[in-house]
């Protein structure tokens, strides 16, 4: 089959591999229809994501036909349209029983890499270097789906498989991160970031029931996106625009009452932090840039939430964290529990409260995704989601 | 009791064998063990007791090993030191218990690997050993 392989900082190609094969009883082979490339897939593309080896296998947002199941694989037949999950739960450890299935005990298969950095290991990913399991990703043909009886979601309609692609990771994210944001009826929120994730923050924000949200970034389709969904836009890189005084003139100084950070460690400023941040990483003195997470505690309300669902991969430095106890403020954070979301939200997106597809802007196929990661990573030609067709020529 | 260890690699396949006895056998609670002769000096025991708040068992293993300088070298090499060894079994023997399979990447699609992958292979899963009869066709 073809798929796609990074194959070094900067560099992905789309090489012919052998299909996946059952490999263990709950597995799943499923043919790909739709498949997408996620803004952390750009982490992995500029080498910031560690024990990633030549000839890895990316994508963790991908949806298709089951093709083939394991023994003991009963909910799902050949035929069966799905769409997967990109972390992989196990069901029946003492973590998924308490619904942190991103946390899961026995889907990693490299647990002790993870170990070595963090203390414990999370679950499994699809796509994501071999310290969070080292699985073949999606940007392919066929993928193999361990677990796939705990897993995949079943889509019974005849919706497009645009419209409910995105359950495989970044509307389940953006919606976990505003349910972190602990939204109270009246609340105004401010999110830092409008790509996808951002993008589903903001509409999952207001079914949360929020009265207005703030939407933070600088580039002009990402704004005008976030304006469609009805955000009030703060255009962070124009001249004598400071956000926390943004946020302040318009919550008539008292500051948001929930902040969410959809940047995470790649983050960038135009100000002294952002030169700071950068210069500390070159010299690998810091591994993360927290420009956003500084800005966030900085400007939320006494007692406020900090909600972070952008990645970040090791260690931060200068964070307030004296301004984030003496404000009394709670944060949550993690990789997102994608099995308490999947099904409730493809009932909101059956019922018609949102379509997800509105944020894809290029539809394309595999041969061309090395160049539109090029494109996507130098923020050109207005992409917002990129789209891959396996099939398609 | 005559346990055989069975190791093999893509070039040649290695068996170590040895005879144990069973020092302490309470069923359910504990198992220990001495090897008495053959190609392996080791000893151990596994106990099993109730998890605290009553959320499970915790599995406890005491393995001791004695090895040839140039086995444990090799072994340390390749990333499978006795200690990790130990650490890894628990880790499969937990998720063989709590889901009937042990997580593995060994025989998925790749991409040409490269030189340097190539030498890391055995670092990561794609080259781990597994109990023997694990890799039976699931389906």
């Amino acid at each position: 089959m073809k798929a796609l392989c990074w194959m070094g900082s900067g560099k992905v190609e789309v090489h012919n591999v052998s299909d996946p094969t059952i490999l263990n009883p709950h597995d799943a082979i499923v043919k790909i229809t739709r498949t997408a490339i996620c803004g952390s897939d750009l982490h992995l593309y500029d080498g910031f994501i560690p024990t990633m080896e030549e000839g890895d296998i990316l994508g963790h947002e991908f949806m298709g036909i089951v093709e083939d199941t394991g023994k003991g694989v009963t909910n799902l037949q050949r035929g069966d349209r799905v769409v997967v999950p990109f972390t992989i739960a196990c069901g029946n450890c003492e973590f998924c029983k308490k619904k942190i299935w991103s946390a899961c005990d026995n889907t990693n298969p490299n647990a002790h890499l993870m170990e070595a950095a963090y203390g414990y290991s999370g679950s499994g990913l699809f796509g994501y270097s071999h310290m969070m399991g080292g699985y073949a990703g999606g940007q392919a043909q066929y993928v193999r789906v361990p677990f796939a009886n705990v897993g995949p979601l079943k889509i019974e309609s005849d919706l497009p498989d645009e419209k409910v692609l995105f359950l495989s990771d970044i509307f389940p994210t953006g919606y976990m991160a505003a349910e972190n944001a602990q939204i109270q009826g009246n609340d105004t929120v401010a999110v830092w970031g409008c790509g996808p994730v951002g993008q589903f923050a903001i509409a999952s924000a207001f079914m949360l029931g929020a009265a207005r949200v703030i939407a933070i970034d600088r580039l002009p389709e990402r704004l005008e996106l976030a304006r469609s969904i009805g955000a009030i836009t703060v255009d962070y890189s124009e001249e004598d625009v400071s956000v926390l005084t943004a946020l302040k003139d318009l919550t008539g100084g008292i500051g948001p009452d929930s902040c969410i950070d959809a940047v995470g460690l790649e983050a960038h400023s135009a100000q002294l932090q952002g030169i700071y941040d950068k210069v500390k990483t070159a010299l690998m003195l810091e591994t993360d840039r927290p420009s956003v997470l500084r800005q966030a505690i900085q400007s939320v309300r006494k007692g406020g939430t900090v909600s972070i669902p952008g990645v970040y991969g090791g260690l931060l430095d200068k964070v307030p964290f004296g301004a984030a106890f003496g404000k009394g403020i709670t944060m949550k954070m993690g990789q997102t529990n994608m099995h308490n979301y999947m099904k409730p939200l493809l009932e909101r997106i059956e019922k018609r409260q949102i379509d997800p597809s509105y944020i894809i802007s290029h539809r394309i196929t595999l041969e061309e995704a090395p160049d539109m990661y090029k494109v996507w990573r130098d923020k050109k030609q207005n992409v917002t989601k990129i789209v891959i067709d396996p099939w398609a020529t | 009791m005559r346990p055989v260890a069975n190791s093999s690699d893509k070039d040649k396949d290695k068996t170590v064998e040895w005879d144990s006895a069973i020092l302490q056998d309470e069923p359910g609670r504990r198992i220990a063990w001495k090897s008495i002769g053959g190609e392996s000096h080791n000893a151990g025991e596994v106990v099993f007791e109730p998890a605290p708040g009553g959320r499970g068992t915790m599995v406890t293993v005491l393995q001791e090993f004695r090895m040839g300088k140039l086995a444990s070298a090799w072994e340390t090499i390749v990333g499978r030191n006795p200690k990790q060894a130990v650490i890894e079994n628990l880790r499969h023997f937990k998720a063989l218990a709590e889901t009937g399979e042990i997580p593995r990447t060994q025989g998925q699609p790749h991409g040409p690997r490269g030189m340097i992958a190539g030498i890391k292979k055995s670092m990561y899963d794609e080259e781990t050993k597994v109990p023997p009869g694990l890799h039976r066709k699931a389906s």
